[in-house]
């Protein structure tokens, strides 16, 4: 569970538009997020269908938001930032701890790339004075970087635009969540086709990683299943980005 | 059709429930389920499937075969599509199917520009077999 300020930050949404997606208005955000007010139970999945997130993962009563949090609040669709490892700072006084010994994945990762670079670990251990095996991780992660950066030399640049995306598809869900919200700010009408073949037709009020709810032209809301959702589309061949 | 996309649609077909439900039901914990139906290496076992099998009401070779088909082979399609500019034919358990060009794709869907310009949502759970 995570606190809805947190949430929020993460999905690089402001509270004005969080307020818009969601239907729940600013002056109640704030309090939830100042931690003045527990979610009202009506509000709670509006917001989790409005973050893409499940009911459960929002604390109800949040923490507050510290200042250094609330200096970084996201101005609307900010661009992402490039999330990198932090790295630890020893706290004052205390002595550095011992190099813990290499992980097993960083030893499999620089034989990935020795067999990329088409080097033998032989010769990269004798150059480093010691086997893999004895690595530190603060060693083995250095010798990782130098290698990535040596593959990176090697290799030819890409042309710009042209970034490979990554085999795991799993790990990403942004592309129809943005098409989604881009659908419901446009207030488009969608055709839904089912798995048993009935067709729905409405505009997007509401989404989550499970469910899409729509309004149909008598006003009536209902909320599909995706796992019941076979296709969908904009009637008429409009081409959205 | 990888077992992560039939056991998504298995569970369509069955009308949704969720894997806290499937976990109570079959033992199989929710957590390992899930990541049945999403990792992109194959997860789980012999026992989890014979368990998963019987709940679905499926033979358990409809799993089997389909273990070790990760997500990876329609992902791969839809990468060397996209990238190469070709379209693909997506051939959906509905029986229609659809051709055309690969905008996006991610952990559920696809979007397809067709020949006459409309664009379509695919959800991969539908998708039962692809050419290129």
């Amino acid at each position: 569970m995570e606190d809805l300020w947190k949430i929020r930050q993460r999905k690089q949404m402001s509270i004005a538009q969080l307020s818009s997606r969601s239907g729940v208005p600013v002056e109640r955000l704030r309090e939830y997020e100042a931690g003045r007010e527990d979610i009202r139970t009506d509000d709670l999945p509006r917001l989790a269908r409005a973050l893409y997130v499940e009911e459960w993962e929002i604390k109800l009563r949040s923490d507050p938001i510290p200042a250094k949090a609330a200096a970084q609040e996201p101005a609307g669709r900010a661009k992402r930032k490039p999330e990198g490892r932090q790295r630890r700072e020893a706290k004052p006084g205390q002595p550095p701890q011992p190099s813990a010994p290499a992980r097993p994945s960083q030893i499999t990762h620089l034989q990935a790339l020795l067999q990329r670079l088409a080097l033998k670990q032989a010769e990269v251990e004798v150059a480093i004075g010691k086997p893999f095996a004895e690595l530190t991780r603060l060693e083995a992660s250095g010798l990782l970087g130098e290698l990535q950066r040596r593959l990176t030399a090697e290799r030819p640049a890409r042309e710009k635009g042209k970034r490979r995306r990554p085999y795991l598809p799993e790990s990403v869900d942004e592309f129809e969540f943005r098409y989604l919200t881009a659908q419901q700010e446009a207030a488009r009408p969608i055709e839904f086709t089912l798995f048993n073949g009935q067709r729905l037709s409405g505009q997007i009020v509401g989404f989550s990683p499970y469910a899409i709810t729509i309004r149909q032209a008598d006003g009536a809301e209902v909320t599909l299943q995706k796992l019941a959702i076979a296709y969908y589309r904009v009637p008429g061949g409009e081409v959205v980005p | 059709m990888s077992l992560g996309d039939y056991l998504r649609y298995l569970r369509a077909v069955k009308g949704g429930p969720t894997p806290w439900e499937i976990a109570d039901a079959t033992g199989v914990p929710s957590s390992i389920y899930r990541q049945m139906e999403q990792r992109y290496r194959a997860v789980g076992d012999e026992e989890a499937l014979v368990k998963l099998a019987g709940y679905f009401q499926v033979p358990v070779e409809e799993l089997r075969w389909r273990f070790d088909w990760p997500r990876k082979a329609l992902s791969a399609a839809l990468v060397a599509a996209q990238e190469e500019g070709r379209p693909i034919r997506l051939h959906l358990r509905t029986g229609e199917s659809f051709a055309g060009r690969v905008e996006w794709w991610d952990l559920g869907a696809v979007l397809l520009t067709l020949a006459d310009g409309q664009q379509v949502v695919v959800q991969r759970h539908v998708v039962e077999r692809w050419e290129t």
